[in-house]
């Protein structure tokens, strides 16, 4: 079963631009060095000092490398869910962070565990890669 | 080239402390610590500032101050470890004939009245623009958080336990029960630490450091003029620093490997020590897993090994490795880089009344920023270099 993501807006920015060009569309792009490399989406410099940078399509299969889950809380009798946020490796190589919205406290997670990111919509802001357990 | 002491150590009131700026704590930490070396504010011809989170110290403190015809004067933002690299860049100065005495300041004052501790550092409220927003867009809004990532890797790959990391916090609150300033000064068991409530898993409350209002400052001059002092001089024998850089990608030893690793070899080879000869560690402990996972890198263990060596009784009172001696930064205060290095100061002197430890006379003091990304290594003794 697929849960809700529970994420904060984000506003484009115009060098963020493609990536969420991307993901209006499902895809995910990351940074491309002229060596090949493929960077994290924030990357700005390549590995060895290149400034020119491009975008190139990324797979979203991923696999998990770590992972929090911060305990959902009751306020002024509004309880909110547990957020699980975890780091994933895509296929390429980079680093995501992301939240896996179908996790909870104390759900059995593990190191190198199949995840598959799809992008949801934000009220007011830019979709956004989660990740579900594949 | 001339050899570097630390003369003197002015720190102000600490924790919960409301009502003065940053820059009114910083000019009292100097004052204090200036007072303490037995020499006067004219002497000071160095100044090196480093602001907390509230940013809200700067060069300007210079004017704050009345110091007039410096010949050192800057700001250093190495987050946790900016006072490692303070007290370094100090002694480079003097060593070089730059400065005579430097005065090394932090101040914060990140707490305001009525509001918890934890929103200090959440950042709430920026605006979350571009990818770089996406992992606090997904939920990453904390320092617990973020270092919940790495203990998490940490457990996975050695097995490091939540026990294991309550030991560190148990050990603490040992010493910070004989520490006068300590802000939390109540025994804990490891049942409390295990009760405790979970901030961002594995984390628990018990796992978490202090924050605190205030300021501390050193002074740092010639172990030649610092001889001649009202304080025992704590010579400024070998430092080092380690900022790895880890890449957001495959291979990755985010969470596994600190600066440490690099800062502390560096730090003893210049002191012409090795790590039997460390009598004392106070650790930069923003978590619990921060004082283990340093400890590993130093070496004072294997890698991995950490989760048993914490757990051994080594860092408490009566230990073989007595470390954080007033609490560190999960009991007593959190002054950043500032916390390891004042305690180290005052053990060095031999001023740490009922938690002195007997031996004293080598003290390894880390300094950690970011998650884990910034590393200094100080080692302070009571010996002048090659003497």
């Amino acid at each position: 079963m697929s849960c809700p993501a529970r994420l904060s807006k984000v506003v484009r920015t115009p060098a963020s631009a493609p990536f969420f060009e991307a993901a209006d569309r499902g895809a995910l792009v990351v940074r491309s060095a002229p060596d090949g490399t493929l960077l994290e989406p924030a990357a700005v410099v390549g590995p060895d000092g290149a400034l020119d940078l491009d975008w190139a399509p990324a797979d979203l299969d991923a696999t998990l490398v770590t992972w929090t889950t911060t305990p959902g809380r009751t306020k002024d009798g509004v309880t909110t869910p547990d957020t699980c946020v975890g780091v994933v490796e895509l296929v390429q190589g980079p680093w995501l962070t992301l939240q896996l919205p179908d996790v909870q406290l104390g759900d059995d997670l593990r190191v190198g565990q199949p995840i598959r990111l799809e992008f949801v919509p934000v009220d007011g802001g830019e979709p956004l890669p989660v990740g579900r357990l594949a | 080239m001339r050899s570097s002491a630390i003369a003197g150590l002015g720190m102000t009131e600490l924790g919960r402390v409301y009502g003065l700026s940053a820059t009114e704590f910083a000019a009292q930490a100097v004052r204090r610590a200036v007072d303490d070396a037995g020499l006067t504010m004219a002497d000071v011809d160095g100044l090196l500032v480093n602001p907390g989170i509230s940013s809200d110290i700067d060069l300007r403190l210079q004017s704050a101050l009345h110091l007039r015809d410096l010949r050192l004067l800057s700001t250093v933002q190495q987050f946790g470890s900016s006072a490692g690299a303070m007290v370094q860049y100090a002694a480079m100065a003097i060593a070089f004939g730059m400065a005579d005495v430097v005065a090394c300041v932090f101040a914060d004052v990140p707490l305001k009245q009525g509001t918890g501790a934890g929103a200090a550092y959440s950042g709430a409220g920026r605006p979350l623009e571009g990818v770089a927003a996406l992992p606090t867009a997904a939920g990453v809004r904390s320092a617990p958080a973020m270092y919940a990532l790495a203990a998490r890797r940490h457990m996975d790959r050695f097995g490091t336990t939540s026990e294991q990391l309550g030991a560190v916090a148990v050990a603490a609150r040992e010493w910070a029960v004989m520490n006068p300033i300590a802000q939390m000064r109540e025994p804990i068991t490891l049942a409390d630490h295990q009760a405790s409530r979970l901030i961002a898993d594995p984390l628990r409350l018990l796992d978490c450091c202090l924050v605190s209002n205030g300021a501390i400052a050193v002074l740092v001059t010639s172990a030649d003029r610092a001889r001649d002092l009202k304080q025992p001089a704590v010579h400024v024998r070998g430092w080092g620093q380690g900022h790895p850089g880890h890449p957001k990608a495959r291979g990755s030893e985010f969470g596994l490997v600190t600066g440490a690793a690099r800062s502390g070899p560096e730090a003893l080879k210049m002191a012409g020590l090795e790590l039997s000869d460390v009598d004392i560690c106070q650790i930069y402990d923003c978590f619990t897993f921060t004082t283990l996972i340093t400890l590993e890198d130093y070496g004072f263990c294997g890698k991995g090994e950490g989760g048993e060596f914490v757990a051994s009784g080594a860092l408490a009172p009566g230990g073989s490795l007595p470390t954080n001696t007033g609490g560190g930064e999960l009991s007593s205060y959190y002054m950043w880089g500032m916390t390891p290095l004042s305690e180290a100061i005052v053990q060095a002197r031999g001023q740490a009344g009922e938690r002195q430890v007997a031996a004293h006379d080598t003290v390894l003091v880390s300094g950690n920023g970011g998650v884990l990304d910034f590393h200094s290594t100080l080692v302070l003794g009571t010996q002048e270099v090659g003497r």
